[in-house]
């Protein structure tokens, strides 16, 4: 039996203490809002799916309390589960860190629904493994969009155990004695959320002690759209300059390759693999229900219409439109090849699409993970426009 | 100079051997006469003066063919000292030994020889001879010549024996393999096993070799002496040596066998620590065995083997090793351990041992923080450290050098006792604090204040400030009316110490196009952008043969100069991917591979970030127009530019532009080419095609409209 979305809500908030207001801020809606949610007085519509997954964002839960989340309102899992297998391949990930000598500051980019919560713990653990002479440590940026600088350094040295730290000065100072006793590998998550302000002082200490102190401090700072945004598009902060990029990539291919239990086929032609590659191509949060799918024995045309009726897709163009024009988002759908892969897309809706996940990048293009993702689109525009 | 003179000794000593021969003869013979023969002396005597009368006979009787009565008629003149003579029989000589013999046996004794007339040849007459036998000839029964004609011919071989096996020993020790090896590589010490250095030492000395294999290899006796103990005596001295050859900062003492050294920053490859580990056993699977087990770093470890055989093993077990390490060759070892070739030897030991891409001396981002990666800037460099007098405005784009430049400068003044340098790297306005707590100084009142305690704690110094990353410093200065940087101002006017702030924008704008700033006077501005020919060129291709890797043609060199507009961190960025490439696969640098690092992730990557130059958003509106322009017409004037904001409706003031166009020249975006503006960076261009810039341009319109 599925959870009340209500009651579920209502734990998770208590569990953190958070404030129907907070909550609200954070997720772009009104108090009112949240406090019908929370009371069981609404539900979030299709539309509002990727409010709920910010709002699990916030709440800090897990994937499987994401999805259960998600799914106490009838919407598709955002996170597949995958056992005990990496969703990206995270190999070369410290390579990339090691070769970012004498200034090793790595930004992990992941599109949509490869999310950080597995990803933190990932790097963790490896880092742990990799650098037993360098304490690894993990901080994660405040949510609170309006907060006082004071305090945002202050909860920055309570995650670090800072001692002493009032301000940002202070954070600096003290970051500063710890790089002058020991090497430290610091995982930042989130960076590209909570107070802008606040964030760029910390780019500027954190690239500071880069400099002061060569080669202790090394950096891996995980986010999306937001983070590229800030070393590309904006470039005022100096220490993501220095940064180097790693796009986490997943392949559905290699996925389904390393899953524990034998492909069942559905089609006596085409392998399975080539079928939902075909369907979906790379995209991380369908590979799951519909290889479960699969495994359940349902046929091709299930899974097209699994595909055509799927809310996370409904939710994701959704929120292009609310960048893009139609007919902008509507000439690209006509369009197999959507131009050359750069860092920094500098095409609104293109960049859009890419942050979430509706194409990606091939031999160094961009493209549609597939026709079926496309069609979507393009129906959903029609019934737009209608 | 000719260090060989071994095959002339040679030829000098067998010279003097044949010399020296005949007189040690002599002396052999003379000593064996007066030992050995020295009883028989007197009976030698008597045959003497019987031989010379013998003699004088022969030639009487070969002239008159008669023979005398007496020895007067021989006319033979001489006095008879042992012996009396008798002529009576013919034919026959007869002495009497008469009492001036010292030997008792020999007094009164008789000699006779027979004459034959016709041969001319005497024979002994033993019958009447009565001679002891120890005195009497061979040829009268008795031994006297037997042990006379015994001595010289049995000597003489054993003699040429033994001469032989001097020169034998003195051709085996000076055409010795290991001197021969050594005098065909003009004795350098290069090709010698760290294992035969006690051998040659001692071949060098007996053969005198010594001093021109200590001159040829810059070596004086006690670095020699220190090199021949390295094998037998303590690893510290190994160490000691090899803190002397290789450039280290720092030795740290892990264990007793393992030590971690800091390499300089003289040191060209991108290495900053190097684990020693001196082994002493011989046991190759125990040796791997422990290396495997040792924790996990980064660090490669140079592996000291003392034992010959399992220096040659492991090398060949190297894939068992699961630590990046270094085994040097036997011959390496050596190398390791002279000044001429130490440093040399590690560089070429860690680029054949480790993946190239681990060492390599390219440096894409941030600040260059070795001496020996930073290239070029000397007159920039010079000029800062030579005016201290002077402040100093360092203003360039980002990641165009300003902040290596400083760190440069900032090693070079470490380096002189008469100067205090501080860096600074500033996150936002607040300079004093930050100045005060890397001075550290816990309290200050002002700004001079804290100037004097600096001076007071480094009393009779240059105090010399660098301070980067100084825009939002200068931000809140202007805001501020211009508090701090009065105070700054005056302070330096007293030459209390040297400024120099490096910035972009804030900071040019500051000191060039505000007229009242006190930045004004304070410095003066230096502008930071590509860097120059020859060092651009430098960059590209010193780095690249320390890594022992060629370009297919020197053009390729130019190439890579002019598409990256002589950007310091594009030449990195582009030699860092072809070393990446080089590195899974080995080859020389062809004008393919170059285009592939052209279009590789990190140098399109470095190519972003322009699109917010400023604080100001209408002016970073106005610089993204600018830039897409270029795209469409690949060079532009402001003409061009006018008329499109015109086309829109939209206005700006001549003044804004003119910032727009310096400001990305700043940042090295565009050059001024004739009397147009364009791409100061070829590659920059690729990044959009032309319809691509003009749907980009209309965004930027509409954003500006909006």
């Amino acid at each position: 039996m599925k959870a009340d979305f209500a009651d579920l809500l209502d734990q998770h908030m208590r569990r953190i203490r958070a404030s129907a207001s907070a909550v609200a801020i954070e997720i772009g809606m009104s108090r009112e809002a949240v406090n019908n949610w929370r009371r069981g007085y609404s539900k979030p519509s299709k539309k509002h799916r990727d409010k709920v997954v910010a709002c699990s964002s916030y709440l800090r839960l897990s994937e499987l309390e994401c999805n259960d989340l998600l799914s106490s309102v009838g919407f598709n899992d955002e996170y597949a589960l995958y056992e005990s297998h990496q969703l990206v391949n995270y190999s070369n990930l410290f390579d990339a860190l090691e070769k970012a000598q004498p200034y090793p500051i790595l930004l992990v980019l992941s599109q949509a629904h490869i999310d950080q919560p597995p990803q933190k713990e990932i790097i963790l653990k490896m880092a742990e493994a990799k650098y037993p002479q360098s304490q690894v440590m993990h901080i994660q940026m405040p949510f609170a969009a309006k907060i006082e600088m004071a305090s945002f350094f202050q909860f920055m040295g309570s995650q670090l155990n800072l001692e002493g730290v009032e301000d940002e000065l202070t954070f600096e100072f003290k970051l500063g004695d710890l790089l002058k006793s020991k090497n430290i590998t610091l995982v930042i998550t989130r960076f590209e959320h909570g107070n802008q302000a606040c964030r760029e002082i910390l780019a500027g200490i954190l690239r500071n002690s880069c400099e002061m102190y060569t080669g202790r401090l090394q950096l891996i700072l995980c986010g999306g759209e937001g983070l590229s945004s800030l070393k590309y598009a904006q470039g005022n902060l100096s220490l993501l300059n220095i940064a180097v990029s790693h796009l986490l990539e997943f392949n559905l291919k290699a996925w389904i390759k390393s899953q524990s239990i034998d492909t069942v086929l559905i089609d006596e032609d085409v392998p399975t693999d080539e079928l939902l590659f075909s369907m979906i191509g790379n995209h991380p949060a369908l590979a799951s229900p519909m290889f479960q799918s699969v495994q359940l024995n349902q046929s091709k045309q299930e899974l097209v219409d699994m595909v055509a009726n799927n809310d996370m897709l409904y939710c994701d163009f959704n929120q292009v439109l609310q960048v893009s024009n139609v007919k902008k988002l509507s000439d690209l759908l006509q369009t197999k090849d959507l131009g050359p892969y750069r860092p920094y897309i500098q095409e609104d809706t293109l960049r859009k699409l890419f942050w979430l996940n509706l194409v990606r990048k091939q031999d160094n293009r961009l493209v549609w993970h597939s026709d079926a993702i496309r069609n979507f689109g393009q129906n959903m525009i029609n019934e737009f426009i209608e | 100079m000719k260090h060989d003179t071994s095959f002339s000794r040679i030829v000098f000593i067998i010279f003097f051997c044949i010399i020296l021969f005949p007189i040690a003869y002599q002396t052999i013979y003379h000593y064996y006469s007066s030992s050995k023969v020295s009883t028989k002396f007197e009976g030698m005597e008597v045959f003497n003066e019987y031989n010379l009368v013998k003699r004088h006979l022969s030639r009487f009787v070969a002239e008159n063919k008669s023979w005398p009565s007496s020895l007067n008629e021989a006319n033979f003149l001489s006095s008879e000292r042992l012996l009396k003579f008798n002529l009576t029989e013919p034919w026959a000589l007869k002495a009497k030994i008469n009492q001036k013999a010292l030997r008792q046996e020999l007094r009164g004794r008789q000699i006779k020889f027979i004459l034959d007339p016709k041969s001319n040849l005497w024979s002994c007459d033993s019958t009447f001879t009565n001679l002891p036998k120890a005195f009497s000839p061979e040829h009268c029964d008795g031994e006297l010549n037997q042990i006379i004609s015994n001595i010289s011919p049995k000597k003489w071989s054993v003699f040429i024996a033994v001469m032989s096996l001097i020169i034998i020993a003195l051709l085996a020790t000076y055409r010795h393999p290991l001197l021969k090896k050594i005098r065909k590589y003009n004795f350098s010490l290069t090709k010698v096993s760290f294992f035969e250095l006690k051998k040659l030492n001692f071949l060098a000395l007996i053969t005198g070799h010594r001093k021109p294999l200590l001159k040829a290899n810059n070596l004086t006796l006690f670095d020699w002496q220190r090199m021949l103990h390295n094998k037998r005596s303590t690893n510290q001295n190994l160490i000691k040596t090899l803190q002397q050859t290789l450039p280290i900062k720092d030795i740290k003492t892990e264990s007793k066998a393992l030590y971690r050294l800091s390499l300089s920053d003289q040191f060209e490859l991108n290495i900053t620590e190097l684990l020693i580990y001196v082994i002493n056993e011989a046991n190759t699977h125990h040796i791997i065995n422990r290396i495997n087990q040792m924790a996990d770093q980064p660090v490669p470890i140079l592996i000291w083997i003392n034992h010959p055989e399992a220096n040659i093993e492991l090398r060949s077990q190297r894939h068992r090793i699961n630590k990046p390490c270094l085994i040097p060759t036997q011959q390496q070892m050596t190398q390791l351990l002279m000044y001429d070739s130490g440093k040399t030897t590690l560089i070429r030991l860690a680029v054949s041992h480790l993946p190239l891409n681990s060492v390599s001396p390219y440096q894409g981002a941030g600040g260059i923080i070795k001496s020996s990666h930073f290239f070029g800037r000397q007159a920039i460099l010079d000029k800062l450290e030579a005016q201290f007098q002077s402040n100093f405005l360092l203003v360039g784009g980002r990641q165009l050098g300003k902040t290596s430049l400083l760190k440069a400068l900032f090693r070079k003044l470490k380096q002189q006792p008469d100067n205090h340098c501080l860096y600074i790297s500033l996150s936002d306005d607040r300079l004093l604090p930050r100045l005060a707590y890397h001075s550290g100084i816990k309290q200050f009142n002002h700004l001079d204040d804290l100037l004097t305690q600096i001076k007071q704690n480094h009393p009779g110094k240059k105090i010399r400030l660098l301070i980067d990353e100084s825009d939002l410093f200068i931000q809140t200065e202007v805001k501020n009316n211009f508090q701090l940087l009065n105070q700054i101002r005056q302070s330096a006017e007293y030459g209390q110490c040297q400024f120099i702030f490096a910035g972009f924008w804030d900071l040019y704008a500051t000191a060039v196009l505000d007229y009242h700033s006190p930045l004004r006077n304070l410095a003066e501005p230096i502008t930071v952008g590509a860097l120059e020919t020859k060092p651009a060129y430098q960059l590209i291709s010193q780095p690249m043969a320390i890594l022992g890797q060629q370009f297919a043609s020197t053009k390729l060199i130019e190439d890579i100069y002019m598409n990256t507009g002589g950007r310091a961190n594009l030449i990195n960025l582009v030699c860092e991917y072809l070393i990446e490439q080089l590195t899974v696969q080995k080859k020389i640098i062809d004008s393919v591979l170059v285009e592939q690092a052209y279009q590789s992730d990190r140098v399109l990557d470095a190519l972003q970030g322009w699109s917010n130059l400023s604080a100001d958003a209408e002016a970073c509106s106005i610089d993204r127009i600018i830039v897409y322009m270029t795209y469409l017409h690949q060079q532009i004037d402001l003409k061009k530019i006018n008329q499109i904001f015109n086309h829109h409706h939209i206005i700006f003031s001549p003044e804004q532009l003119k910032q727009s166009i310096q400001r990305l020249r700043l940042a090295h975006i565009i050059i001024k080419c004739k009397n147009q503006y364009c791409f100061a960076v070829p590659l920059f261009s690729q990044q959009h095609d032309s319809e691509e810039a003009k749907v980009l341009i209309k965004q930027e319109i509409q954003h500006l409209k909006s």
